[in-house]
């Protein structure tokens, strides 16, 4: 595993809060230290008070650590300027809250394309994309309701459509299940699993439940403002070992292997679907793809000879 | 903004409201100081001579005084020394034929005055010629008029026209504007002294002007004119009422100016108030914002925008309740401040009397005045949700998440 593959590192983060009523402050966070994986979805498990939504809000640049280092993509946020932790904002990170946070008076589609706005995205590629967002999420018959008309789930859908608008590399969700029944949670968590696999996104889910644990790669515990266990589950588990076949059966470097896992090819069988156009926009060289296309069409018709 | 729009028609409609008290402590203001300056210039020489009682006509112009006997005016004429102009005035109304503003017409003041001497314009100044000719020496008996600008446009008359003037028809021959430059008093028709006379079956003038040759002999004059008319008549020389008139009318006028500025003042904390609530209610807003990598300004353009948006309504607002109701505002408005002014001079200060005082006043909002007003009204926006909007956009995205 390469560092590049580490998208999030905290070395001893710790934040303390000046409350008013109180003379001394509150400490939130005492020395975290955590690191999280490209593509993975990672799930922060804690009581309420533990530190969990200010973790989350640190790695997003929500709010600022009163000390230690938070190196997102390789970079110190933490010693950023206003205007590049709004950049960081924009471009790096999509939230998702528990109150979904939809902005009242705007529909779901300018919702999504709120975000866009954010960045000057022209008008029409808005309306394209956040089209393309809410349809993707199954929100297509609901593009122009406002969010007082939509439903917990609907609402919640709708923003991770927002979220997803700038193509971030980290969505961080802070309990998005959490005001909802248990079945419209499931399948918005379903809905996030999906997007970690397919598109490769980082996820960061701050949960009380003990269900979404267990379909993320890595749950961390936090108590009183320290991690005190770091836990893999079965699904990164299955993904190392899947990543691992795929570098012996193509013969590939780490690198591409890597490449190949974020963009969601996690066996021959995926591969073997995915075009040489499609293949060549995941690592960046078509003859890189025509290479690695001609071995997996190989290893497909080897396998049926077997068979 | 317009989420809770009960709430925001009801700002619209105070920001509305100071704005039309604004401009209408505005027009009051320099109204009052046209007047301040005529009576300022002829204060050193002049002295009026009224039936008792009847100086609410001096200040006023409201055209009420009782008239005097003719006889009086030969008295003050054959019988004061140091008296180098007698100018007898006939004041009366036309009713109807002014220019009608909410539902009130002003009215248009005939004057009747001897045209072989300086013609003087009750409202204020003196006369100054525009079109055709002024009233001399040789219409003494005649029936003819000048007209002022306003009476002229609001009545399609030129010259030549037959106008009404109480039982007789007379000629116009010439339209008059004011020496001062002002609008005021021009909704009026100056016609010779004993025409006016005749149309009216006037038993004698309602207000006699007397110039005296200098200020050192106003107080004697005022004196030898009290002896031979004796009680009946009030014998006031401007410069012995000019110290109290101009306490009274400088008391209107810091009125009017303070007016002014709690109307502005009202306007901008009225203004604030509203946007530190719309702002409490949206900090979240303002942290969803800033947390989908929204640039402070970019938030400090949209809330500036809205709160200038609203203050733009509101001067619409302002404008509309000016031209619909400035009349009556400058009613209720100057009754409740000019109490306490000396009841002698009631033109001025009586609060009775102000309605019609004030009827002649000068309501035409200028496109200057327009652009002022709306300029401050965008001021005001920018203004009163300055702290807000800079308090709001200060905070740190979680700790604007965190507020409820």
């Amino acid at each position: 595993m390469t560092e590049s593959d580490n998208i999030v590192v905290l070395e001893d983060v710790k934040k303390d809060y000046v409350t008013s009523g109180r003379k001394e402050p509150v400490t939130a966070l005492r020395g975290v230290n955590m690191t999280i994986k490209r593509g993975t979805m990672i799930a922060i498990k804690g009581p309420s008070g533990s530190g969990k939504t200010t973790l989350l809000q640190v790695i997003g640049a929500l709010d600022l650590p009163t000390s230690g280092m938070v190196k997102v993509n390789g970079e110190d946020i933490s010693e950023m300027g206003e205007g590049e932790l709004t950049e960081y904002r924009a471009k790096t990170i999509g939230f998702v809250f528990q109150s979904y946070n939809l902005i009242p008076n705007l529909t779901a589609l300018e919702n999504v394309e709120l975000a866009m706005e954010a960045l000057d995205v022209p008008a029409k590629k808005r309306r394209e994309r956040a089209l393309a967002l809410l349809t993707e999420v199954g929100m297509e018959d609901r593009l122009n309701y406002k969010p007082t008309k939509l439903s917990g789930g609907e609402a919640q859908r709708v923003a991770i459509a927002r979220a997803l608008a700038n193509e971030p590399s980290i969505i961080l969700a802070d309990e998005p299940t959490g005001n909802l029944d248990s079945s419209t949670g499931h399948s918005i968590i379903e809905l996030l699993v999906k997007l970690c696999k397919e598109k490769g996104t980082t996820i960061v889910i701050v949960t009380h439940s003990d269900a979404i644990p267990k379909l993320c790669d890595l749950t961390f515990t936090i108590k009183d403002g320290k991690i005190t266990s770091e836990q893999e589950s079965k699904r990164l588990a299955e993904t190392e070992d899947k990543r691992k076949v795929l570098r012996i059966a193509l013969s590939a470097s780490e690198k591409i292997v890597d490449k190949l896992v974020n963009a969601g090819y996690l066996d021959i069988d995926s591969l073997s679907k995915a075009s040489v156009d499609e293949l060549k926009d995941v690592l960046g060289d078509r003859n890189r793809a025509e290479r690695i296309a001609k071995k997996v069409k190989l290893l497909k018709d080897n396998e049926e000879i077997i068979a | 903004m317009f989420r809770k729009k009960a709430r925001s028609i009801f700002v619209i409609l105070i920001i509305g409201f100071c704005i039309a008290i604004f401009v209408t402590e505005y027009e009051v203001n320099e109204n009052i100081g046209d007047r301040l300056n005529f009576v300022s210039q002829n204060a050193d020489t002049l002295i009026t001579v009224q039936s008792a009682g009847g100086y609410g006509g001096f200040g006023g112009f409201g055209g009420g005084a009782s008239p005097m006997n003719e006889s009086v005016l030969g008295l003050v004429t054959t019988h004061v020394g140091n008296v180098v102009a007698v100018q007898p005035i006939i004041t009366e109304r036309i009713s109807g034929g002014g220019e009608s503003q909410g539902g009130f017409t002003m009215p248009v003041i005939v004057q009747g005055e001897d045209p072989s001497q300086t013609l003087m314009l009750n409202f204020g100044g003196t006369v100054s010629i525009t079109q055709g000719r002024s009233l001399d020496s040789g219409d003494v008996n005649s029936a003819v008029a000048i007209v002022g600008t306003e009476y002229a446009s609001d009545n399609s008359v030129g010259i030549g026209s037959q106008i009404t003037v109480g039982n007789d028809s007379v000629a116009v021959v010439g339209i008059y504007t004011t020496s001062t430059g002002s609008d005021f008093g021009t909704n009026g028709v100056i016609v010779p002294y004993n025409t006016a006379m005749k149309a009216y079956a006037a038993p004698g003038p309602s207000i006699i002007y007397v110039t005296v040759n200098y200020a050192g002999n106003v107080d004697a004059t005022v004196s030898q004119l009290q002896t031979i008319l004796g009680s009946s008549y009030n014998v006031v020389s401007l410069s012995s009422v000019e110290s109290q008139l101009q306490n009274s009318i400088n008391s209107i006028a810091q009125s009017s100016e303070d007016g002014l500025y709690v109307a502005l003042i009202t306007a901008a904390a009225v203004m604030m108030f509203v946007m530190i609530l719309i702002t409490r209610e949206r900090t979240r807003e303002i942290g969803v914002l800033k947390a989908i990598g929204f640039k402070n300004r970019a938030i400090v353009i949209q809330f500036f925008t809205e709160s200038v948006v609203l203050a733009i309504l509101g001067f619409v607002v302002g404008i509309v309740l000016y031209v619909v109701a400035g009349q009556e505002l400058t009613n209720v408005l100057l009754s409740s401040t000019s109490s306490g002014g000396p009841g002698r001079f009631g033109g001025f200060a009586g609060p009775g009397r102000m309605g019609g005082t004030y009827g002649s006043l000068n309501f035409n909002l200028s496109p200057e005045m327009m652009a002022t007003t709306l300029v401050l009204a965008i001021a005001l926006g920018i203004i009163g949700s300055l702290y807000p909007i800079i308090r709001a956009v200060s905070l740190k995205p979680a700790e604007a998440l965190r507020y409820d």
